[in-house]
């Protein structure tokens, strides 16, 4: 019943467009009708561009987040666990977090010139920050008497770690990385535009220069689909991994 | 006289300006069921916490079995009021946490054999999170009897439950007592379950938390709160009691 709605509403919003495109005679330049859109975003699939794009993406955004939250993940715990290393490293991660990815794009092509490696670094670099402030507080905030109990049973350092603080810091863990590879996915176009010449991002610019605005939407609603594709897979993950947890949004 | 399992020393403690608890000497007999009673704020909770080594005394030393307490150990078996079972662990893996740590191959038989007899068979494998109140308190007394700990501290443990479950978890916890005989130590704030519970009630003063008087509890086992001797001792108890209670009321209200 609720998916019928949520399908009536679109539909209704593609015929509102459709109509006003139409009656008003909008240059197709400027705004095409979805009906267009579509027939481009067909054409765009089945002459393979689309999928050879939308890989070259996915496998940006797969390397980017695996490596700035495999980078990420280890430093946050270690900050999280020990007081003297959050103390130490604290000011540094402050002052470079607020800097957006984005605004790395210069140095990151003297760098690493154009191509992937930069693309790579910018996408890390987006990962890095949400996995590595969510674990920090995620490890920082499990309650104290959950490390009480386990020191009370006899648990050794180790086992802290491992059986208590680890899987006490997952839940917020876990929603860092959802917002890691959703900022990994913003930045991933950003660099397609700038670095390198595949991908969803290039392909939208490179529609730009020739002026095809339905292949410049047809790229947006493939970026939105695929980008909503990832959120959900995320939050299945996270779903199947905390059944134990209780304040669990139902997805 | 048989060496205290617990000798408390002259034992002090401050927080930042506060003082917690003051000149506390307290010997607690082997097999010897203590409860702690107190209005809140009169540092029962951190007395206790102080016996469990989670808190140092500021001045004055604790011994446990002779030896004096500088950390938690499984000797000492802590039963929280917030129950702190693990929630990513299953019911069977909370109670076995501490056998697993010990490298008890056996852990789980024993786990399931602790659930078996604290009437929670069949629940091992569910989340803390699906089980009630009284069920969670089950399974933190099972965790907290799998290491077979001579000495069992609670902390307030049936606070949150309901009249009912808070009544067969006290025949139960007797129960236990009665067969294997552990010293325990329990704080409560209620006046009839120290009663209904203790070898002898602590009952401690409003801040600093001193010790008001020790009360042996003479009663007979099982006891039965609709006899006239559990009345008197009741309203004995009351008494005392209030009289912290009223200073504390008195320090709220200035």
């Amino acid at each position: 019943m609720r998916a019928l709605r949520s399908i009536a509403v679109i539909a209704a919003a593609l015929a509102v467009w459709e109509i006003v495109c139409r009656a008003a005679h909008v240059s197709p330049a400027i705004l095409p009708p979805p009906s267009q859109v579509a027939r481009k975003w067909w054409e765009y699939l089945v002459t393979g561009e689309l999928p050879r794009d939308a890989v070259a993406t996915l496998l940006r955004v797969f390397v980017g987040f695996a490596i700035g939250a495999g980078l990420a993940l280890p430093l946050g715990l270690w900050m999280g666990a020990r007081d003297r290393i959050y103390e130490l490293l604290n000011p540094i991660v402050q002052l470079l977090r607020p800097i957006p990815p984005i605004a790395f794009i210069p140095l990151a092509i003297l760098w690493f010139g154009l191509g992937n490696p930069p693309a790579f670094f910018l996408i890390s670099l987006g990962a890095f920050f949400p996995v590595l402030m969510n674990t920090i507080a995620g490890v920082r905030t499990v309650d104290a008497i959950y490390v009480r109990a386990a020191q009370n049973l006899g648990a050794p350092a180790r086992t802290l770690f491992w059986r208590v603080l680890l899987p006490g810091a997952m839940p917020s863990i876990l929603s860092g990385m959802r917002v890691g590879i959703g900022v990994a996915f913003i930045v991933v176009i950003v660099a397609e535009m700038i670095a390198v010449n595949s991908g969803l991002g290039y392909r939208i610019l490179e529609a730009r220069e020739y002026f095809w605005s339905d292949k410049i939407l047809a790229g947006m609603i493939s970026i939105g689909v695929i980008g909503l594709a990832i959120d959900t897979v995320m939050a299945r993950i996270n779903h199947r991994l905390l059944r134990w947890h209780r304040g669990l949004e139902h997805a | 006289m048989p060496e205290a399992a617990i000798q408390v020393r002259g034992v002090r403690k401050e927080f930042g300006g506060i003082v917690a608890l003051d000149r506390i000497d307290l010997d607690v007999a082997a097999g010897e069921f203590v409860c702690l009673l107190g209005p809140s704020g009169c540092g029962k909770s951190t007395l206790l916490n102080a016996i469990a080594g989670f808190t140092r005394p500021s001045s004055g030393e604790i011994l446990a079995f002779g030896k004096r307490v500088l950390q938690p150990e499984p000797a000492r078996a802590m039963v929280f009021q917030e129950y702190a079972l693990f929630p990513w662990m299953t019911v069977r893996e909370n109670v076995s946490f501490g056998l697993q740590i010990r490298g008890d191959r056996g852990a789980y038989q024993k786990a399931d054999a602790l659930l078996d007899k604290l009437a929670l068979r069949g629940f091992g494998d569910r989340y803390p999170k699906d089980l009630s109140g009284g069920m969670r308190q089950r399974v933190a007394l099972a965790r907290a009897l799998a290491l077979d700990a001579p000495m069992l501290l609670m902390d307030e443990p049936f606070g949150a439950l309901d009249a009912l479950t808070r009544r067969s978890m006290q025949d139960e916890l007797l129960r236990i007592w009665t067969e294997l005989k552990q010293t325990i130590v329990f704080v409560t704030h209620g006046i009839e379950e120290s009663l209904l519970l203790a070898d002898r009630v602590v009952v401690m003063t409003y801040r600093p938390g001193t010790v008001k008087k020790i009360v042996p509890v003479t009663l007979e086992r099982p006891r039965d709160e609709a006899t006239p001797g559990f009345s008197t001792a009741l309203r004995a108890l009351t008494q005392l009691v209030r009289e912290e209670q009223r200073r504390h009321e008195h320090d709220q209200q200035t």
